[in-house]
């Protein structure tokens, strides 16, 4: 009973987890959340913008399937007014006719706070030339659109209103609506209430489009957070039926290796035990579990099949399973010491990702040996029956001199090759199939999305501060525009202008005696009737007295949302965004931004990201050689010899200089895909370098040889399974480590000790 | 109504556009007539009535048509000249020019699609916008079109179209507010 005291104790472990993970952890599918935890400004707004920003919420649609332009018009015409009434959706566009009516309506009252008007606006000459100006529109031979306004608005002041707020560049119109240069598709922008990686929000925003569509006409979609979520779902498909393969692979592999259902089930226990610790322990640790956590985790985990594997290859007929595993413990516990050690180096890093992954990967190794040493044994038959074939050959391996020639010129390779080592893009992080890329490209070049990537910040104590600040900035953005420097800006206060300078404005407005004499004087000889302009008269009073729109104020109109995205609260202050269009010279920029008045800052937020994920990845390598650095000292403190530690550790960092070189060679970028492999594979590199240089007997040597092969081809067969996917992620990490450990394991098997 | 109503109610209306249409033989015939004899040159007179002036707005000038679509409109006087080409009309004038796009508003491509559509007896591109109707016989024939579009209807409530035989005599457009412009056509330059 005592001896069956661990297996209990594990069933409860392994039960409570189970249950723990299963109701308690959150999965957190927040990109950003996996990025380095960001203090400074341009870092939390980058983390902003790409979570929450405007750029991420933007959906472009096209319907096209039909050569009737008219039906298309309609059809996108049917589209927006469905979606408009979908809460899902902050804003939806087709066509230049920006505000509803009623929101026209809510404005009309501020039009003489919220554009600047002239000196002499309401002089009697002035008034003169608008008025005839009105005269000549009404006379016009086309319908007068805004003739309704005219009233209470002769200088037309609401249509700059209008003007002001109107996006910078628009695709051509056909029949009212938007199309593409070639005419052949009706487009639609559209943003979402829900952040671009909210990928369920963007899913089901995905599907109420598709819904909303009328039949017959075809539809094409993207935006970031579109792609974002498509890719899950191709992630998942592919996923699914990639590992079923790769299961049944690797349970046929070991059905041969070991002919025994039994063992079969039970090399299967330890992984299992340790991904339960891993998930219930991160969780415990960090509050919530990364989807990318729980992936490349799980994956790295996949050191902890060996090991049941070792101690199977070791079991003979007439020892108990607990001997056998007493034998080859040292070698194992080196070899889980050594891996857990090396990811332990990562927990300190400052990138959340980093950090999280390494408690995943420790905790769940550490279980994973746990299982092998005290329950396995207790659960292995007692005399099982054990064929050796000749995946077992025995037999004394070559000199290690190859091996630092071939390190040498890899490393060679790796250091003089004129491309770029490292795949420092954002946007390959994220694993968008090639022809959803074309397709987002052609949308966008199609509706000139703005490129909201440069942008300039603005900080204030206040809303209003950052708003006085903005009006400040016009003067030197077009002196910047002028000297084609920039192509175009959009300022918070183009929106809104600042509350002082909305009073500003209504102070100097006339009073209504005199505004009444020089209209009169303005409207003789002319048609318009003597009392038409009375509104005119009166809104001018009402003006005067008008508090000023503040932006909470406007919040809930489709031009206070525009605001917000370019406005809002940052710390214990306000940052105000100014989006730049058609950057022609950004060191010019770079040079004006550092000495402007008010002070701004310039941010690319593209070159910022990359930059970013550049960190990331060095980060990620100074971890990783720091790790490699403990592995080499426990090794050494293990194996007590510097010829074995070179033995054990040579194979595999040649084998991995090798694979970098070659992946690299055969046109790869290495990512942090590439780099999570290569963890993986030094750990699986060790284990069979430890194992290989255990001194024993020829029979002992033999078994080995045979629990290594079978680790080895299980293990190149299955990430070899994963390398014929289509999905860059995938691919990378299933050739990485399948090379890696084909190498891995022929290079430590051609140096093995006699 | 709501606008999801109005586009169904708008769907519905196209999908009954052939049943008219049978009925509108008649119109058909006359705008091919129209069409077949419209001169390049017809000089004009046009009075507007609005509601925000005391006298009416008169102006004289000359329509220059060249088919299927292009339309140009010389005002005398004013120097200023509207030509309606393709998806937009060219406003052009004391050295300036300007393009408007047509499908700016719903109501600017309506109001062209008038008279361009029917000078080129164009029954269908016609009927895309408007309901037509015929009244009074051919030697006095009355071309009835009221907008389909609501948001056209909220700036301009109908256009008469009139005139004996094969040629068009006078432009009724009713604008919303009341005001209303009357175009006489005095046949060919």
């Amino acid at each position: 009973m005592k001896a069956r005291l661990p297996l209990w104790l594990w069933l409860v472990l392994l039960a409570a987890g189970t249950l723990y993970s299963l109701t308690r952890v959150s999965v957190v599918s927040d990109m950003a959340a996996f990025l380095p935890r960001g203090e400074g400004l341009e870092q939390a707004l980058l983390l902003d913008a790409l979570r929450e920003g405007p750029a991420a919420r933007l959906i472009i649609v096209a319907l096209g399937g039909t050569e009737d332009t008219v039906r298309l018009a309609a059809a996108s015409r049917a589209l927006a007014e469905r979606l408009q009434s979908d809460s899902r959706f902050l804003r939806v566009a087709n066509g230049p006719s920006a505000l509803p009516t009623a929101e026209q309506g809510r404005w009309f009252p501020y039009r003489y706070l919220l554009v600047p008007l002239a000196p002499d606006a309401f002089t009697a000459d002035r008034l003169r030339v608008e008025l005839e100006a009105r005269l000549r529109e009404l006379s016009a031979p086309l319908p007068a659109l805004d003739k309704a306004r005219l009233p209470a608005d002769p200088q037309a002041v609401f249509r700059r209103v209008l003007a002001g707020w109107q996006e910078g560049s628009a695709p051509p119109l056909q029949h009212g609506v938007w199309f593409d240069a070639a005419g052949r598709q009706a487009l639609l922008l559209l943003e979402t209430r829900a952040g671009g990686f909210d990928l369920d929000a963007q899913a089901a925003a995905h599907a109420a489009i598709l819904a909303a569509v009328e039949a017959g006409v075809s539809v094409e979609l993207t935006g970031p957070g579109i792609i974002a979520a498509a890719s899950r779902d191709i992630i998942r498909s592919e996923v699914q039926w990639l590992s079923a393969l790769a299961t049944l692979v690797l349970l046929a592999l070991l059905l041969v290796a070991y002919r025994s259902p039994r063992l079969l089930l039970l090399s299967i226990l330890p992984l299992a035990a340790g991904i339960v610790a891993a998930v219930t322990l991160t969780a415990l640790v960090f509050g919530s579990l990364h989807g990318i956590t729980l992936a490349f985790g799980i994956t790295l985990l996949g050191v902890a099949i060996d090991y049941p594997l070792h101690l199977f290859s070791h079991l003979h007929s007439g020892e108990a399973p607990r001997l056998t595993l007493q034998r080859i413990w040292p070698t194992l516990r080196l070899g889980v010491a050594s891996s857990a050690v090396g990811y332990l180096a990562m927990a300190a890093s400052p990138f959340a990702g980093l950090a999280q992954l390494a408690v995943f990967t420790v905790s769940g190794l550490v279980a994973a040996a746990l299982t092998v040493r005290w329950v396995l044994p207790l659960l292995l038959p007692s005399a099982p029956v054990m064929r050796l074939f000749p995946l077992a050959a025995g037999g004394a391996g070559r000199g290690l001199w190859p091996l630092p020639l071939l390190l040498l010129l890899a490393l060679a390779y790796l250091l003089l090759t004129p491309r770029p080592l490292l795949e420092t893009e954002l946007s390959a992080l994220s694993p968008v199939p090639a022809d959803r890329r074309a397709l987002d490209e052609r949308l966008r070049r199609a509706v000139g999305a703005p490129d909201v990537s440069r942008l300039l910040l603005l900080q204030g104590r206040s809303a209003e501060e950052v708003l006085q600040r903005s009006e400040a900035l016009v003067a030197p953005l077009d002196a910047l525009r002028t000297e084609d420097i920039i192509g175009g800006y959009r300022l918070p206060s183009q929106y809104l202008p600042a509350a002082t300078t909305q009073g500003a404005r209504a102070a100097v407005l006339p009073e209504p005696a005199s505004l009444a004499a020089a209209l009169e004087a303005a409207r003789q000889g002319l048609p318009f009737r003597a009392a038409l302009f009375q509104p005119f008269v009166r809104d001018v009073e009402l003006s005067r007295t008008l508090a000023p729109l503040t932006p909470s104020a406007v919040a809930d109109t489709l031009v206070g949302t525009r605001l917000s995205a370019l406005l809002r609260p940052h710390g214990d202050g306000w940052l105000g965004v100014v989006p730049l269009y058609a950057v022609q010279d950004e060191a010019a920029l770079m040079r004006w931004s550092v000495q402007a008045t008010p002070s701004v800052r310039y941010l690319n937020l593209r070159a910022a990201a990359d930059q970013m994920v550049e960190r990331f990845l060095r980060g990620a390598g100074a971890y990783l050689l720091a790790g490699l650095v403990l592995i080499l000292l426990l090794l050494g403190a293990g194996l007590r010899s510097a010829a074995q530690l070179t033995r054990v550790v040579l194979p595999v960092l040649t084998a991995l200089a090798l694979t970098a070189a070659l992946l690299h060679a055969l046109g790869a970028q290495l990512s942090l895909f590439h780099l999570m492999a290569m963890l993986l594979v030094l750990g699986l590199g060790i284990d069979y370098g430890l194992f290989f240089a255990r001194r024993a007997a020829t029979e002992e040597r033999a078994r080995t040889g045979h629990a290594v092969t079978v680790c080895a081809i299980s293990t190149a067969s299955v990430f070899g399974i994963l390398a014929l996917s289509q999905i860059p992620v995938l691919h990378a990490i299933g050739s990485t480590v399948a090379l890696g450990v084909t190498l891995s394991y022929g290079f430590a098997r051609f140096v093995r000790t006699t | 109504m709501t606008s999801g109503g109005r586009i169904k109610l708008f769907l519905v209306l196209w999908a009954l556009v052939p049943l008219p249409a049978a009925a509108q033989w008649d119109a058909a015939q006359l705008l091919a007539a129209l069409a077949g004899a419209v001169p390049e040159r017809i000089a004009y007179s046009e009075t507007r009535r609005l509601a925000y002036l005391d006298m009416p707005l008169t102006s004289t000038g000359e329509l220059e048509f060249r088919p299927p679509d292009w339309l140009r409109r010389s005002v005398q006087g004013s120097g200023e000249s509207y030509v309606i080409t393709g998806d937009a009309v060219r406003i052009e004038g004391n050295g300036a020019r300007r393009e408007v796009p047509l499908d700016l508003h719903p109501a600017l491509r309506a109001f062209a699609e008038s008279l361009r559509a029917t000078l080129a007896g164009d029954l269908p591109r016609l009927q895309r916008y408007f309901t037509v109707e015929l009244q009074g016989s051919e030697p006095a024939w009355r071309l009835h079109l009221r907008p389909r579009d609501a948001s056209v209807a909220s700036v301009i409530q109908s256009i008469e179209l009139s005139g004996n035989g094969t040629t068009l005599r006078r432009i009724e457009t009713r604008e919303a507010g009341g005001d209303v412009t009357i175009t006489e056509l005095k046949g060919g330059a």
